[in-house]
C-alpha cells in the first residue's frame, strides 16, 4: 500500500557553460518553481522541504527555504551527492506517513564550472584531501578504471560492451531535448576519442554540467485522479564493505534484495529503469545488483536488449549523455521514471511503463561508491 | 620511508586510511604498523597530467591502497616497494600519508 506519490518531477536546462550570473541558488530555485507549478499546488501549501547541493556553502537547507519563501514543518539537507535523491525521497515518505508533511518538494543541483568541480574532486572528503589529491589524479577516473578493469575480467567483458552503453545512451539522447549531448555516437567514434584513463575514453566519463531536478512528494490519498508516480518502496545500504572490496557489488544489490521483498516487484516486473551512470561500468554493476541480467549474460543483455534500446534503460541519455549536475545526478534519473510513468516522455515514452526503478549511486570515499539505493514506482492516475 | 597503516588493538583488523573505530569489532584501540612493499592488483595510466600510472595495491589482508607507480613498467602481481614519500627516488609505490596521527608505532619484534 503506497502512502506516497510523486505528483511532478523538473529539470531545469542543463549547460556545460553556466552565465557568468548563473548560481547555485537560483538554478535550485528554478527547478523548485517549476515543479511547484507542475504540481498544480500553490506555494504555500508546500510544508516540507528537501535539498542537497555540493555548493550551497556557506548556506544551508532553512537559508534556501528562506529565500524561496517556503514555510514548512519538515526541512531535511541531505549531503549523499549521487545518492541523495533516494535518500531524500526515503525520508519524505516516511515523513508524509507519519503526518510530519503534506506536500513536501525535494531538489538538487549545482552549479558546476571548472573551478567547482576542481574544488568538489580535490576536496571532497578528508580521505581524498589526505590520500588521493597528492597523487597525478584528478577527479575519480583513474579508480573508476581499475574498477573497470577489475569488471572485465570478473564478469568476461570486453571494450566494446562499454561502448554499446554509452552508444545507445545517446541515441536516448537524441529524443531528450533537454540533454547536452544529442549527436549520434558510434561505435567506431567512441573508440577513436580520446583515451583519459585506460580503459576509460572520452564517452566513459561523465560530462559535468550545471542544473537542478526537483519533485514534489505528496500523500497519495490526495492526489487520486491526478497522473503520477507512487512510491512502492525507497531502500537505502550505506558502507557495506569500508571500501574495502573490489567495488564490483554495490550498495544497490542489498537495497534491490530489500525492495523486491517489501514490493512484492520483481525485477522482471521492470518497464523503464534509469541506473546511475557516472560510468558505463557502474551501468553493468548496478543492472547486475538488481537482478535485472545476471552477471554471466550481461555481454548478451547488452548486445541484445540495451544496445537495440528494446530495454528502456536511462532512458533520457543518463548522465553519460544528459549530463551530470552535481548532486542533481541521482534526481536526474528519478525525474525521467516518473516522467515515463506520467507518460510525459514524448519521442522517448516507452510503450508500456507501469513499473518504474531508480537506482542511486555515489560517495566516493577512498576507492568507489559507498552509498546505494533503489526506488520502486508505479503509475497511477 | 615506509607507509604507515592501522591495525586493530583488539582484533588485529587492518585499515587505511586512519579508522575511528573498528569496523569488526567497535574497538577504538589502534596500533599503526609500516609497510614497505605491496601487491601490484590493477593499473591505469591517466593522459593527464603526464602519463602518469596510477595503481591499486594490496599492501596487508583487507588493506587495499590507491598508489602513484613511478620509474617503470609494473604488472598485476608484481610486488612493489611502497613509499609515503613524496620525494622519493626510484621504482616504488608512492601513497601519500596522513596528515597527522596519534596512533602508538607498533612495537618491532
Ligand atoms: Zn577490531
Amino acid at each position: 500500500m503506497a502512502a506516497a506519490s510523486i505528483i511532478a518531477a523538473s529539470e531545469t536546462s542543463y549547460t556545460r557553460h553556466p552565465s557568468p550570473s548563473e548560481t547555485t541558488h537560483r538554478v535550485l530555485a528554478r527547478a523548485v518553481r517549476d515543479a511547484i507549478t507542475q504540481s498544480g499546488l500553490d506555494h504555500r501549501q508546500i510544508d516540507g522541504f528537501g535539498v542537497c547541493s555540493f555548493t550551497l556553502e556557506p548556506d544551508h537547507a532553512i537559508d534556501l527555504a528562506w529565500r524561496m519563501g517556503l514555510k514548512v514543518r519538515w526541512l531535511m539537507q541531505d549531503t549523499n551527492g549521487g545518492a541523495s535523491a533516494g535518500n531524500l525521497l526515503q525520508h519524505a515518505v516516511h515523513a508524509i506517513e507519519a503526518g510530519a508533511a503534506s506536500a513536501i518538494v525535494l531538489v538538487a543541483g549545482d552549479r558546476m564550472d571548472a573551478a567547482a568541480f576542481e574544488k568538489l574532486v580535490t576536496r571532497y572528503n578528508r580521505a581524498t584531501e589526505e590520500h588521493l589529491s597528492p597523487l597525478p589524479l584528478t577527479g575519480p577516473n583513474a579508480l573508476f578504471a581499475m574498477l573497470t578493469t577489475r569488471q572485465m575480467e570478473e564478469r568476461g567483458l570486453e571494450p566494446a560492451d562499454y561502448g554499446r552503453i554509452a552508444v545507445a545512451q545517446r541515441s536516448w539522447a537524441g529524443l531528450n531535448p533537454g540533454a547536452v549531448y544529442r549527436q549520434p555516437l558510434s561505435l567506431e567514434e567512441y573508440f577513436a576519442a580520446p583515451m583519459v584513463a585506460d580503459p576509460l575514453r572520452r564517452y566513459d566519463c561523465v560530462p559535468s554540467v550545471t542544473g537542478a531536478n526537483a519533485v514534489v512528494v505528496v500523500a497519495d490519498d490526495r492526489a487520486t485522479g491526478m497522473p503520477r508516480a507512487r512510491v512502492l518502496g525507497v531502500t537505502s545500504s550505506f558502507n557495506r564493505d569500508d571500501q574495502g572490496g573490489n567495488g564490483l557489488v554495490t550498495g544497490v544489490a542489498e537495497s534491490a534484495d530489500a525492495a523486491w521483498q517489501s514490493t512484492g516487484v520483481a525485477p522482471s516486473d521492470i518497464d523503464v529503469l534509469s541506473v546511475y551512470d557516472d560510468y558505463p561500468a557502474m551501468v553493468v554493476a548496478q543492472l547486475n545488483d538488481l537482478g535485472v541480467v545476471h552477471a554471466s549474460d550481461t555481454s548478451r543483455f547488452i548486445r541484445e536488449r540495451v544496445a537495440t534500446r528494446d530495454y528502456a534503460l536511462n532512458t533520457s541519455g543518463g548522465q553519460l549523455s544528459a549530463g551530470q549536475a552535481g548532486s542533481a545526478g541521482g534526481m536526474h534519473g528519478l525525474v525521467e521514471v516518473v516522467r515515463q510513468l506520467r507518460r510525459e516522455a514524448g519521442d522517448r515514452q516507452a510503450a508500456k511503463a507501469r513499473i518504474g526503478a531508480v537506482t542511486g549511486y555515489g560517495m566516493v570515499l577512498y576507492r568507489y561508491g559507498s552509498c546505494g539505493n533503489v526506488t520502486v514506482l508505479e503509475a497511477a492516475a | 620511508m615506509t607507509l604507515t597503516i592501522f591495525r586493530c588493538g583488539e582484533c588485529g583488523r587492518g585499515a587505511f586510511p586512519e579508522p575511528l573505530l573498528c569496523s569488526r569489532c567497535g574497538s577504538d584501540g589502534f596500533v599503526t604498523a609500516s609497510v614497505d612493499r605491496g601487491v601490484v592488483e590493477h593499473t591505469t595510466r591517466v593522459v593527464n597530467p603526464h602519463h602518469a600510472v596510477l595503481a591499486t595495491l594490496l599492501v596487508a589482508p583487507e588493506v587495499r591502497v590507491v598508489a602513484a607507480l613511478r620509474n617503470g613498467a609494473f604488472a598485476p602481481g608484481e610486488t612493489v616497494q611502497v613509499t609515503s614519500d613524496p620525494d622519493v627516488d626510484g621504482r616504488v609505490a608512492y601513497v601519500p600519508a596522513s596528515s597527522g596521527s596519534e596512533v602508538q608505532e607498533e612495537e618491532r619484534t
